[in-house]
């Protein structure tokens, strides 16, 4: 990738940035140049604290390649917040075959880093030490919420992790065990927070669909009348006649919701339970008025006549959930009809 | 991705050309079988070798081969699927010689195979060598070259592996200019192998002029027929039925100078039946230059058309002649190598 199509892939708004660092320099004039890069960094939310930043920036100060200056390396930070954003979604999706670590630092060095040391290496000078390299990886990569970006102890962590090479005078380049040094540990942690989060994600998912799947258990143990609820509530607000269709498909609605296709059921185990189950939905949905008109004892009453009569005519006791459905809808489709009709509002 | 779908194989060859290998096979292979896996880095590596080591013309590099793949049983159901073939060589200078990491690859899709060579050549390989630099350093005696460089190919191989299955992805690249220096003409069968070259005249000045952009007419001369066979062996071992492997481009480089072999082929009453041109990238003061897809389209209009190659090679090149040299046999071969190859000795005789 050549530098340019690199500074587009990972854009940062520099004009912008730059009219915010000069607002900030002719506000600070007192300030130096260091101390107004950090305020300028830390404005931007990059960094724990403003002397952890500071303390940064006066380190790397004088490592920075002649032509370029602190707010270059400044505009290089903020970049690699742009470049750690792609590379943790690029990482949330990762799959990686036995959640391999390994194989995690190698894919996202060669996706997302290895372009960037080429690229921060042209920023630095070419003979400072390599560990310099992999602590500044450390503080530009870290994740977010870091607290302890204290240089001090950063260099402590990689000085003596990779050692410089040289071939005679010439630096031999060890670029990407300078980036697996750099970047391991923070790869690796990010990695096991996805893992993590993805374990969670499974057992909330597998909590919910237990949860959902007793709802469903409950809701097969009883009939429930939700249209026929909202049909009598209707009927009793606003006053309108119902017609036939619709008390057809409350009814139809009610059997549904506990008969199930091709499931076999015995007039005896569930007759007390519509009973119940349509009484109680019936006798909530009036008003207060029309409930004590109509008591649910004496609902259950005429119910429990009517699936009687019925019980009288049918004398198959055991059928489908569907075939119930169909025998049962006219009976209290007319039922309904009855009720509603005898509703004095 | 199965194990048993792909074939997926890394070589590493040192500057002392110790050659280390690591290839992906099913637990189900025969140890017999497992041993045969093995000999395929240093088969593989053959020529790259040849060109480095034998003295013979500069030290080229083999960069990159591919062959397709067409159906060669008519029962379609039983063949195993397999859309890429193709083997990248990263060839990395260090003070003490060159190191060459050869990748073989062969999946059931069209692989991205930019990504691949990026990963082989930008990060494997240096971080082999990187590593070892390291490592030897920290470790003093305590380093185990062998167990590292294992360690690094199988990271390698993990690498690759979790790259493969992307789509391949056409990438902007500047259009080149060849000019063709060879064309061999190739039949494969059950019990027929043959492969003819034809280029310049001997005397012809062009071809002493040529042969500094080659690594020479003997090696350009067996490289497809080596590769293919050694290709079809590899699929063999690996079981892999149904598919006919054919050599569709070989890519070499020595510095600056870079050399194409294309080639196109036809079934015709059981025989493969190829051709391919030896191209070399265009430089001051070339001949007439064509870009890549000039000669594909040649090569298929002769194959097509059924066209005589003798009858049609002035088209590819004017300066060509129309005498064949034979390229299987020891002998013929020689003869190229002896004729051709050589820089003095005809122009004495002119």
């Amino acid at each position: 990738m050549e530098k340019s199509d690199f500074k587009k892939l990972y854009k940062i708004e520099k004009d912008k940035l730059l009219r915010y660092y000069e607002r900030l320099r002719n506000q600070f004039k007192n300030l130096g140049p260091s101390q107004i890069v950090a305020r300028f960094l830390i404005n931007q939310s990059i960094g724990s604290n403003y002397n952890d930043v500071y303390e940064i920036l006066l380190y790397f100060r004088d490592k920075i390649v002649e032509g370029k200056e602190l707010l270059n390396l400044a505009f290089e930070w903020i970049r690699a917040q742009k470049i750690r954003l792609e590379y943790k979604k690029y990482l949330i999706r990762a799959q990686y075959p036995h959640n391999n670590l390994s194989l995690a630092v190698d894919d996202c060095i060669f996706r997302f880093f290895l372009e960037y040391d080429n690229f921060i290496r042209k920023l630095l000078k070419e003979d400072i030490r390599e560990y310099n390299f992999s602590a500044l990886y450390e503080i530009f990569f870290g994740p977010y919420e870091l607290k302890n970006l204290n240089i001090k102890d950063i260099l402590e962590r990689h000085i003596h992790n990779v050692p410089t090479h040289f071939q005679g005078m010439e630096k031999i380049n060890t670029n990407i065990i300078i980036l697996r040094s750099g970047l391991s540990v923070i790869i690796v942690k990010d990695y096991e927070n996805v893992l993590f989060s993805r374990s969670e994600e499974k057992v909330r998912k597998e909590l919910k669909f237990k949860k959902s799947g007793f709802v469903h258990a409950k809701n097969e143990e009883r009939f429930n009348g939700l249209l026929l609820d909202r049909l009598i509530k209707t009927y009793c607000v606003r006053k309108i006649e119902i017609s036939h269709k619709e008390i057809e498909n409350a009814v139809s609605q009610f059997l549904s919701s506990y008969f199930k296709f091709g499931k076999i059921y015995n007039f005896d185990d569930f007759k007390e339970l519509l009973v119940q189950n349509l009484a109680e939905d019936l006798t909530s949905a009036l008003s207060e008025r029309l409930r004590r008109e109509n008591q649910l004892e004496s609902v259950k009453r005429a119910l429990f006549n009517i699936m009687s009569s019925f019980r009288r005519v049918n004398k198959v006791g055991r059928l489908d959930g569907l075939a119930w459905k169909n025998d049962l809808t006219p009976i209290l489709k007319n039922f309904m009809t009855k009720f509603i009709n005898n509703l004095v509002l | 991705m199965k194990d048993e779908e792909i074939i997926l194989g890394l070589f590493f060859a040192d500057e002392d050309n110790l050659v280390f290998e690591n290839i992906k096979c099913s637990e189900n292979f025969s140890e017999e079988k497992k041993n045969e896996l093995k000999m395929l880095s240093f088969k593989f590596l053959g020529p790259v070798f040849l060109t480095a080591a034998s003295g013979i013309g500069n030290n080229w590099i083999i960069e990159f081969i591919e062959s397709s793949l067409s159906l060669s049983d008519t029962d379609v159901y039983k063949a195993d699927v397999i859309q890429s073939f193709f083997t990248f060589n990263s060839s990395i200078k260090t003070l003490d010689g060159n190191t060459n990491l050869f990748s073989l690859i062969s999946t059931p899709f069209t692989e991205d195979i930019k990504l691949i060579h990026d990963v082989i050549s930008n990060y494997i390989h240096p971080s082999i060598l990187q590593g070892k630099i390291v490592n030897e350093n920290l470790l003093g005696s305590r380093f185990k070259l062998d167990k590292f460089i294992h360690h690094e190919l199988y990271r390698g191989i993990d690498l690759i592996e979790y790259s493969l299955g992307a789509a391949r992805k056409v990438y902007w690249e500047e259009r080149q200019q060849y000019y063709c220096v060879g064309v061999i003409e190739r039949k494969n069968a059950i019990d027929l192998r043959i492969s003819n070259l034809y280029t310049f005249d001997k005397y012809d000045p062009l071809r002493k002029k040529y042969l500094d952009f080659i690594p020479s007419f003997y090696v350009m001369s067996i490289l497809p027929d080596y590769y293919e066979h050694l290709i079809n062996e590899t699929l063999d071992l690996y079981d892999k039925r149904g598919v006919s492997p054919k050599i569709r481009l070989i890519r070499l480089s020595h510095e600056n100078k870079k050399v194409i072999y294309l080639e196109e082929f036809i079934l015709e009453n059981s025989i493969f039946k190829s051709y391919g041109v030896i191209l070399v990238q265009q430089n001051p003061g070339t001949e007439e230059i064509h870009n890549l897809s000039y000669y594909r389209k040649i090569l298929r209009n002769i194959l097509d058309r059924k066209k005589n190659l003798r009858d049609v090679i002035k088209t590819i090149n004017p300066y060509f002649e129309d005498v064949r040299w034979g390229a299987i046999i020891d002998g013929e071969l020689n003869q190229i190598a002896e004729v051709l190859n050589g820089n003095d000795d005809f122009e004495r005789e002119v």
